[in-house]
């Protein structure tokens, strides 16, 4: 165990707290985190999700993109062929939405990666090194934040063609202050400690009382927002390929499928409606476990549960 | 308090100059230059027009030249003519952007008083069947999708049902109608939008108004009313309410910006004339003049809304002293 988590998940115990620790606050954290149902069958269908993206070629009963006999095919209401039905390409959306998942997880995961590691680094620094250093770099956090961030999305996939990689790194470049401000606000609270104070004096370099003492400490609160952003990317992704400005046809994501069904709502309702329940169904379960994490790794909250 | 308004204007400044000032950079980051973009699908274009066309946009200055040009003159309102409309982008903004506001106050209304009072029925009766109700519930509408939810009461209510209008802020005979007949031909499309738009805020203020009450009532001046004989709603009225209500003031600053985003894709779908479609259609047709005036106006408004937000709870907690630092 890093002496920087042991430190900040066994601060102020509380009388009745002290029994209930037993093999350390991840064990306990686990256990609270495994108590709540909702955030336990959140974390199913995430896995569930995970398998899917990763196997779309063997699950998907038909070809997500070739078009084949149009006029005979097209708009087939849900049926035990096409499950989800067809769309005006006479295309399976069931197999559409499975590898619609892969795009969705994957820039959904990998911006939140990206905006946390860059928040975290950036928070961290800026904590830790104070007076001007910590001045200059909140100031430029301000005015990204202050930076309404559809609008500034909007304006990067506007300037570069939007593709996979591209909206993972717009979307990861867009999000990370807000990760920056509150890192800042925990490594705050965390360097006046003695455990730090130790490690400045035993003449550690800045940079591995960071990493190694620093940024472990404030790390259960990183897991809660990291879940929350997935959410928040995957959200942001799907509506930026629904105005038409993110993955384009015919490349299967969650956001252009709806899209693609919103003239026909009147006599396909299936097009749209299926990829923005699997798309609701992510996010809420991004939400839960969320929820869960941050229930389970709040040591004030012992017997609180949120739902 | 004056002191403290005029200070956390002034300090308002440099954000929206830095705000405006990355936004002109990003746009310029663009390869080619947006002549080439405009005059794309004409591309026998005389090169003497593409000249020209360059020279009368100034688009042949250094960019730093352009730089200051451009922040002098939208400082006075000029924001140049949009590629797309041939218009002056003022005129464009004076017409699209009190539709949005439109759209985003009625939301802010709908997210108070939903959400206020969900969450204040939820913290009473904490633990129930209608609290646990509640809570899943506004964390359901909170994670949909915008876009999503909005077409799925276009299909339940206007196209299955016929109740609301699809698109459009008034109907064709608009100019026809009697002036209460005006109004609620206005009312009655903004329903659908103003539901989407308010519904997720809505939740959002529910969960944080029920954490906030709950603290409150677990506080020992309310075990104290308890114990002089207060019981129940009146507590909750006349006690917590005030206390649980102050840092709702701050959330509502903080969802502005998250408003502002949701316009573009509501309005888009609504075809409502406001300034969040007119957005989308300047990215999809690499209207520069306009992506860059709309993303100004939304900074301005956002650096507003948490500037008000300040002050609003500046006013209502008197904690908060006007003399510090601005935070």
């Amino acid at each position: 165990m890093d002496p920087g988590t042991e430190a900040a998940g066994g601060r102020a115990p509380r009388a009745d707290a002290v029994k209930k620790t037993r093999g350390g606050p991840w064990a306990t954290s686990l256990r609270r985190f495994r108590a709540n149902r909702l955030a336990l069958w959140s974390l199913y269908v995430i896995a569930i999700l995970v398998l899917v993206a990763l196997f779309a070629p063997l699950l998907a009963p038909h070809d997500p993109i070739a078009i084949g006999d149009v006029m005979g095919t097209r708009f087939q209401p849900p049926s035990w062929t096409h499950l989800f039905g067809t769309d005006e390409f006479g295309r399976d959306l069931f197999s559409r939405a499975l590898y619609g998942a892969r795009v969705s997880l994957s820039v959904g995961v990998l911006a939140m990666l990206l905006s946390t590691t860059i928040g975290t680094l950036y928070g961290s620094v800026s904590g830790y090194f104070g007076g001007v250093v910590d001045g200059v770099m909140m100031r430029v956090v301000d005015v990204w934040i202050a930076f309404p961030a559809f609008y500034l999305m909007l304006l990067l996939v506007g300037v570069f063609e939007a593709s996979v990689p591209a909206l993972i790194l717009i979307l990861g470049l867009t999000a990370w202050p807000a990760t920056a401000r509150f890192m800042r606000g925990e490594i705050l609270s965390l360097r006046k400690r003695e455990y730090v104070e130790a490690a400045r004096a035993m003449g550690l370099p800045s940079y591995r009382i960071i990493l190694r003492h620093l940024i472990p400490g404030a790390l259960s609160p990183v897991l809660v927002t990291g879940a929350l952003a997935v959410a928040g990317m995957i959200g942001a992704e799907a509506g930026l390929s629904f105005l038409g400005l993110g993955i384009s046809p015919p490349t299967p994501s969650w956001g252009n499928m709806v899209a693609a069904g919103k003239d026909t709502l009147a006599s396909a309702w299936w097009v749209s409606f299926f990829p923005g329940a699997l798309l609701t169904i992510t996010l809420i379960a991004f939400a839960l476990v969320a929820d869960g994490l941050r229930d389970a790794l709040d040591p004030k909250a012992l017997d609180q549960k949120f739902v | 308090m004056l002191a403290y308004i005029v200070r956390r204007l002034l300090l308002s400044v440099p954000l929206i100059l830095g705000i405006v000032t990355a936004t002109f950079f990003i746009a310029h980051l663009a390869p080619g230059d947006p002549v080439d973009l405009y005059l794309q699908p004409h591309r026998q274009v005389d090169p003497e027009v593409i000249e020209r066309v360059r020279h009368d946009r100034g688009l042949d200055r250094p960019l730093p030249v352009q730089y200051a040009n451009w922040l002098t003159s939208s400082a006075r309102g000029d924001f140049g003519e949009s590629f797309l409309l041939h218009r002056p982008v003022r005129e464009v903004l004076a017409e699209t952007v009190p539709y949005t506001l439109l759209l985003i106050l009625a939301a802010l209304l709908v997210d108070a008083l939903l959400g206020i009072s969900l969450g204040v029925v939820s913290a009473v009766k904490r633990g129930t069947r209608l609290d646990r109700t509640v809570t899943l519930g506004s964390l359901v509408l909170y994670a949909m999708p915008g876009f999503w939810l909005a077409l799925m009461l276009v299909l339940v209510f206007s196209v299955r049902l016929g109740w609301f209008p699809t698109s459009q802020a008034t109907s064709l005979d608009y100019a026809s109608l009697s002036g209460p007949g005006k109004l609620l031909d206005r009312l009655w499309h903004m329903v659908l939008p103003v539901t989407v738009l308010g519904v997720a805020g809505a939740a959002a203020t529910a969960r944080y108004m029920r954490g906030r009450l709950l603290d409150v009532l677990g506080e020992e001046y309310i075990t104290a009313a308890r114990a002089r004989g207060f019981r129940g709603w009146t507590i909750v009225r006349r006690h917590a309410m005030k206390n649980a209500m102050i840092p709702i003031i701050t959330i509502y600053g903080m969802s502005l910006p998250l408003m502002l985003g949701a316009t573009t894709i509501v309005e888009t779908i609504f075809a409502w004339p406001g300034m969040g479609r007119l957005t989308v259609d300047a990215v999809l047709g690499r209207d520069y003049p306009v992506i860059l005036a709309t993303t100004t106006v939304a900074a301005v408004l956002t650096v507003l809304g948490s500037l008000l937000a300040d002050l609003g709870y500046a006013a209502v907690d008197p904690r908060v002293s006007y003399d510090g630092p601005g935070n």
